[in-house]
């Protein structure tokens, strides 16, 4: 009976690999959750890293270059999407000339913003640390072009949607400056 | 703290990337500092060495070329300049002015500290002629806090023709390193262009290692903001000093305004490698609407790039002459003997002669020729026809002032077929010349000329091509060699070297060199490959000096002609 009930013992995690092995795997969780709350804590904006990668369920398998990656990625969402909305601004705006002049400028802007955050994923590829860095700069700077251009039109409101997705991917591509900067070190 | 000054006594000694201790700030230079030497005022100055027809002051350090421009029929050439010293430091704008540049006359400053954004510095930048021929200077200014500025002077006084009074507007400094931008890797501001409603500039700077050109736009050149991306930059290159912006035709030599864009035109960007003192440049396409470059892929875009002079050449700066419709390069040269010998003979730097600059037919470089104004100065000139020149031949050039000289020769290249093969892992032309000298056996080569040359050859600087055979093709190789320039030990005396991309179909290969007392500037196949060199003979000095061409390779080579002159002396400052 002992040596049964050894055997059992031996046998036991060979035939339950999960309860054992689902040990190790909450640690692996675990220190990847460290890694992101580490990573997170480096950049201007902790909240908004965070929730940005947990909203992504490969973040807690990848590296610090793999976190740079998933927040260009949300910034692109982003821009690309503000781009669409301005598109369609453009379109249902059909009499201010000067309104639509500075739409189609915006739009560009950020449709630049989004090449550049492109730009930064390849250099990143690359292991091209200081030129990611430096396409992610360029990207945060194009939705202030944008507003800029609405400044010099006094009778144009700079729209208030227009104004939150401005600082939300400027937020955006600041995380992602910040995890950079860690990288190039 | 303690750190710090043995750190910078240390690199006291090196020569490029400085740090300057400076009311508690570090300051980051790229010139060697001096202090022992400052205090000294000049008060004789040796002739010795001087040169007779090349852009310097009567006395002291000059450095970069600042602000060239025509302006009313007048050429302007400011340049970085210590009044008080033989080595850098105390820097203003000094001013000079002509109508041929080639005879020059002394103004008095145009930019000195003054101003809480310039108060510890005015360095180098450029002149922008607004519309209504309004000419403004942007330049970099050393401010309260050592940060590295960029500000705007004006003309006190338009209707004065020299335009020796400068004032600086309230609202400088224009641009300032904000957000992560190195305060001191922020300078050297480009002429400006126009388009898509904004004027634009570009300043010098880094990250990391990574040269960086940053693009500037305003409206009203009162406001100015950056442009969310670079123009341009390249990866491992250091910080990109003195850059330089222009368009060029593609058809023709014709100089074009800065502003140009569109069909029939091509850019260049040139930039200064601070971490290894020498120039690049590349050629590319300018996209106007996002405000970036490109550059072909037909050179390389790092250090191992295409450069307007393989030789002494650095902080070059081009200009739009709208008077003749050329574009202008203006480089400085330095000394190559030690600061001690400058100090002494109180002088130090030069400029090059002023170089017409344009795309060559094939696109992918530029080529440059001395301005025909210099061919005024030609006294005396002599001929030489159809000289066979075997192994070892060399033939004297008489009858002119050989260490102040002109001369143009053209070589025929009978034996191609005998060149050396090229071996595709000598990709350092410098290297390849700094390896084998003038005296060492080649194929096709070495033949050139040898210039400042003593009678018994104890000294001479030789400039000289070797040919070699490729797959399907011939390299050339041109060499300005100053190892034998002197028998003084002290001097720098390197091998400068730049390949010639050329076809030999006519088998023929031609080299000017300009000779001048202590500087041999030379012009490979019409100017394609430019090389500047600075000498110190002890012999080869006025009557010792002599000129010969010649030839050590193993294959003749034909001299079909060769024509020198005398150079006189223009009126110099």
């Amino acid at each position: 009976m002992g040596s049964l009930g050894f055997l059992f013992l031996v046998l036991l995690p060979l035939s339950f690999p999960q309860l054992f092995f689902q040990q190790s795997s909450v640690l692996l969780v675990r220190g990847d959750a460290k890694l992101i709350q580490r990573t997170c804590k480096s950049t201007k904006h902790y909240d908004l890293c965070l929730s940005s990668l947990r909203s992504n369920s490969s973040s807690l398998k990848v590296d610090t270059k793999g976190l740079a990656t998933i927040i260009i990625g949300i910034g692109m969402a982003n821009a690309t999407d503000t781009y669409s909305y301005l598109s369609s601004q453009l379109l249902s705006n059909t009499n201010d000339t000067a309104l639509k002049t500075v739409l189609k400028g915006c739009a560009d802007k950020y449709s630049y913003a989004n090449d550049a955050l492109q730009g930064a994923l390849q250099q990143l590829a690359l292991d091209s640390y200081d030129y990611a860095y430096v396409q992610v700069s360029a990207a945060v700077d194009y939705p202030n072009v944008c507003h800029n251009a609405f400044k010099r039109y006094p009778g144009l409101t700079y729209p208030p949607e227009l104004a939150l997705r401005e600082q939300a991917l400027e937020s955006v591509c600041d995380v992602a400056s910040g995890i950079i900067d860690l990288l190039g070190r | 703290m303690a750190t710090c000054s043995v750190l910078s006594s240390v690199l006291i000694f090196f020569y490029s990337n400085l740090l300057i201790w400076n009311n508690g700030v570090f300051v980051e230079a790229s010139h060697r500092v001096f202090p022992q030497y400052q205090p000294l005022a000049v008060s004789k100055v040796s002739q010795r060495y001087r040169t007779g027809y090349h852009f310097q002051p009567s006395k002291h350090w000059i450095n970069d070329p600042n602000g060239p421009m025509y302006y009313n029929g007048i050429y302007h050439l400011f340049y970085q300049y210590n009044p008080r010293g033989a080595v850098w430091g105390n820097i203003v704008w000094a001013h000079s002015v002509s109508t041929d540049l080639i005879n020059w006359a002394p103004l008095e400053p145009a930019l000195y500290p003054t101003e809480p954004f310039d108060i510890n510095g005015c360095w180098s930048g450029s002149a922008t002629i607004l519309p209504g021929n309004k000419p403004v200077i942007l330049y970099t200014g050393i401010d309260t806090q050592n940060r590295q500025v960029q500000n705007i002077a004006v003309p006190k006084n338009l209707s004065d023709p020299y335009l020796r009074e400068w004032t600086k507007p309230g609202h400088n400094p224009l641009m300032v390193p904000a957000g992560d931008i190195n305060v001191s890797s922020f300078r050297d501001p480009t002429t400006a262009w126009w388009g898509n409603g904004h004027w634009k500039v570009l300043v010098g700077n880094k990250r990391g290692r990574r040269g960086m050109a940053l693009l500037y736009r305003s409206r009203d050149f009162v406001t100015w903001k950056k442009s969310p991306h670079p123009l341009h930059s390249a990866p491992g290159t250091g910080m990109w000093e003195c850059p330089d912006f222009f368009p060029v035709s593609l058809a023709g030599e014709e100089g074009l305004d800065a502003s140009r864009t569109g069909v029939g035109v091509k850019h260049v960007l040139k930039v200064s490698l601070d971490s290894s003192r020498f120039e690049y440049y590349t050629v590319g396409r300018y996209f106007p609407e996002k405000d970036r470059y490109i550059p072909d892929n037909t050179s390389a875009d790092n250090a191992m790039g295409l450069r307007f002079d393989y030789g002494n050449f650095y902080a070059s700066k081009t200009f739009f002459d709208a008077g003749k419709k050329r574009r202008i390069l203006w480089g400085w040269t330095n000394e190559s003997d030690t600061a001690a010998d400058d100090v002494a003979k109180g002088w130090a730097g030069i400029q090059t002669i002023p170089r017409k600059l344009w795309l060559d037919k094939s696109g992918r470089q530029i080529v440059q020729w001395p301005i025909q104004e210099l061919e005024a100065l030609r006294q005396n000139g002599v001929h030489l026809r159809k000289v066979h020149l075997r192994k070892g031949g060399i033939v004297e050039v008489k009858g002119i002032t050989a260490a102040q000289a002109d001369v143009e020769v053209t070589f025929s290249l009978p034996n191609l077929k005998k060149a050396e093969p090229f071996d595709p892992s000598w990709d350092d032309p410098q290297q390849q010349c700094s390896r084998r000298g003038a005296t060492v056996e080649g194929g096709v080569g070495p033949f050139g000329l040898l210039a400042l040359a003593s009678r018994n050859l104890d000294e001479y600087t030789s400039i000289f091509f070797r040919v070699f055979k490729a797959q399907d093709k011939h390299v050339v190789l041109m060499c300005s060699d100053q190892t034998r320039s002197s028998l003084r030990t002290e001097v720098y005396k390197p091998a400068f070297g730049g390949f010639v991309y050329v076809d030999l179909e006519d088998g023929k290969l031609s080299l000017r060199s300009l000779i001048d007392n202590s500087v041999v500037e030379s012009f490979g196949a019409g100017g394609k490959t430019c090389i500047t060199s600075r000498v110190y003979p002890i012999l080869a000095v006025a009557e010792g000096a002599h000129l010969y061409a010649f030839n050590n390779g193993s294959e003749p080579v034909q001299l079909v002609k060769l024509k020198a002159w005398s150079m006189r002396r223009p009126r110099m400052n």
